[in-house]
């Protein structure tokens, strides 16, 4: 999207200043160029990718994704290639896109999750977005996502290997984030992400069995969008950084919801199986609802909901 | 590639067997075993898109036949000649990325609506004057995929209840007709991969080629969901229906 003159769209995430607010929730976009076909790499603020770890990881056992009632529960179980794979075979391809890359990290222990932010300081990548979030893995995940002693440990080790931002992603299924967000931001990080999915479950009632093989999974998509959006309003209130919404964004109105709602910038996740270019139509949705309304400065619409 | 089609026609064809076709407004190439991804509906329900194999593609034109079996084939099969949807494809690889170019007699074997996918395959080697066996397995006479047109490709029907060609499997069919040094492509359920599996074992030198029909999150390789387990070395590992098949090796394949 070219930044039209009279519009400023940009946002800035710590040191990052993206073209505009919108990027690609990690895990539904794979490494980006899944998508280059279907829409305009350019076109958005920055992509994330796929969860990475230290070494190639498995995945969980199938099935792995089931539809429900407007929302979709995965347990992929961060299956991705790895760190030094990613480097060697998907970044320098997606080098030709201006877009800044947000790696998405984790690791089954805090000197995993230090050793991958290690692995990508001086590279490329523009920031990385720590997933101490995921519902679908037995260590790391939810073990992680309320444990202040390793949110700690992962916080001043990361910032310490690694130079640029770091986005700490938050659960929603640990009760309350406040007091953990401040935490956060005590300990260093340079923005919050939320929220990570909500820990579901199907079940098919012919075969008496859940619908996925990890019996839980995560819930995402339009289902949890007010969900999100509650936490999104209530973190904003509790601390300074610039948050991301994600949860259920699936067009320019969500996004703007979020925006008013407290969050600097958004992530857009399910939303891209159905429209695969829907992170390019809500960037250029934002700015046609800007131009309708006459706003300038994508900055006044942050926190702007009056209540 | 992504286009907004327009239905030409939507018909049934059998009991909850639909037959659609689409114009896509421009030349599409496919090839055998690919698979389009439709969204269905314009609420969040159902959410995501549904995946079909292609049953054959001409021109502009792109035909499905499908099941109605949930929410998303309901109301597909609710859907009007003139009304607009919006597909993703052709995706996923093709049976002839597994054709040798050998003399190996060939055997096509599709199971319920599997068959839809194998017939594309069928079309074209008639095309090309290349000789086949082709089987097709169904429930019932009125599950079975477009009789007449498997009737003029020189098909052998079976049907669970007899009531279309052999009483039995299609892989019975398989026992009697199965050469060694044959190449067998299907699509189906798995139990029907695990039968012909059997059979072809009796043989020597067969190689089987399943298109694989996994749940999908995205379908173009993006979100892992829709994996098999893949034999590679000593180990396995989890590939990707909707990209690094939907058409494996079944000897690779733990399933
Ligand atoms: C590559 C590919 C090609 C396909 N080709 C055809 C085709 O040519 N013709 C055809 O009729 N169907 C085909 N299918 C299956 C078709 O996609 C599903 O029947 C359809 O998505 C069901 O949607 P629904 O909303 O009606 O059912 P839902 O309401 O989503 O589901 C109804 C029931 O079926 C189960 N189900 C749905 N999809 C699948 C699946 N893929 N695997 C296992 N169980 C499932 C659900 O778990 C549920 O129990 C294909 C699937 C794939 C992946
Ligand atoms: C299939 C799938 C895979 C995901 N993988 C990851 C992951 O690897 N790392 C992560 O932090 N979040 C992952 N997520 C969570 C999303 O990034 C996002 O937080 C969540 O889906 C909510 O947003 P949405 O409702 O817009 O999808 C995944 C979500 C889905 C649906
Ligand atoms: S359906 Fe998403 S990777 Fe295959």
């Amino acid at each position: 999207m070219k930044t039209n003159n009279k519009i400023n769209t940009k946002v800035n995430i710590g040191s990052l200043e993206l073209k505009n607010p919108v990027m690609t929730a990690s895990g539904t976009f794979g490494y980006g160029l899944e998508f280059e076909e279907y829409m305009d790499l350019n076109s958005i603020g920055a992509i994330i990718v796929k969860g990475l770890a230290i070494k190639p990881v498995k995945g969980n056992k199938t099935p792995r994704l089931v539809e429900t009632t407007a929302g979709i529960i995965n347990a992929i179980g961060l299956q991705n290639i790895g760190v030094d794979a990613f480097l060697k075979d998907k970044l320098p391809k997606l080098k030709k896109y201006k877009t800044p890359i947000i790696a998405n990290i984790y690791g089954t222990s805090v000197e995993e999750y230090i050793e991958v932010a290690h692995m990508l300081e001086g590279t490329d990548v523009a920031a990385v977005e720590v997933n101490i979030s995921c519902p679908n893995v037995k260590k790391g995940g939810l073990a992680f996502a309320a444990d202040r002693v390793a949110i700690k440990g992962i916080l001043d080790g990361v910032k310490r290997v690694y130079k640029k931002p770091v986005i700490m992603k938050l659960s929603p299924n640990v009760g309350p984030l406040e007091e953990l967000a401040r935490f956060c931001e005590d300990s260093g990080a340079d923005s919050l992400s939320l929220i990570n999915t909500l820990v579901g479950m199907k079940i098919d009632i012919e075969k008496k069995k859940p619908c996925i093989a990890n019996i839980y999974g995560g819930l995402s998509g339009p289902a949890i969008k007010p969900v999100a959006l509650a936490f999104v309003h209530k973190v904003s209130k509790a601390v300074k950084i610039p948050l991301i919404g994600i949860g259920g964004i699936m067009n320019w109105c969500d996004a703007v919801e979020f925006m008013m709602a407290g969050a600097t910038a958004v992530e857009i996740g399910t939303a891209n199986f159905r429209e695969p270019d829907a992170s390019e139509k809500t960037a250029k949705g934002i700015v046609g609802y800007m131009k309708k309304n006459n706003i300038k400065d994508i900055k006044t619409i942050i926190g702007s909901l009056n209540c | 590639m992504r286009i907004k089609s327009k239905i030409v026609s939507n018909t049934k064809i059998g009991s909850d067997l639909w037959r659609l076709k689409l114009d896509a407004g421009k030349s599409i190439k496919a090839r055998p075993g690919q698979f389009i991804n439709l969204l269905i509906s314009e609420s969040y329900q159902p959410l995501l898109r549904r995946p079909f194999s292609i049953y054959d593609a001409y021109g502009k034109y792109v035909e499905i036949v499908y099941k109605v079996i949930g929410c998303g084939t309901r109301l597909l099969s609710e859907k009007k000649k003139g009304d607009v949807l919006d597909f993703m494809g052709p995706l996923g690889n093709s049976y002839l990325d597994h054709m040798t170019g050998s003399k190996s007699p060939i055997v096509l074997i599709g199971g319920g609506t599997g068959a839809a996918s194998v017939f594309f395959l069928a079309k074209y080697l008639k095309s090309k004057k290349i000789k086949f066996t082709f089987i097709q397995g169904a429930k019932c006479r009125d599950q079975m995929v477009a009789r007449a047109e498997f009737k003029k490709l020189g098909c052998a029907f079976a049907t669970d209840d007899g009531s279309m060609g052999n009483k039995g499997f299609a892989s019975d069919v398989l026992k009697d007709v199965l050469k060694d040094d044959s190449i067998i492509f299907t699509c189906g359920p798995k139990p029907m991969f695990k039968a012909i599996k059997a059979v072809a074992d009796t043989k020597n030198f067969v190689k089987v080629f399943a298109s694989f029909e996994e749940y999908m999150g995205c379908g173009i390789g993006a979100c892992v969901s829709c994996v098999l387990e893949i034999k590679t070395g000593d180990t396995t590992e989890y590939k990707r229906v909707c990209k690094d098949g939907t058409i494996f090796d079944l000897n690779d394949v733990e399933f």
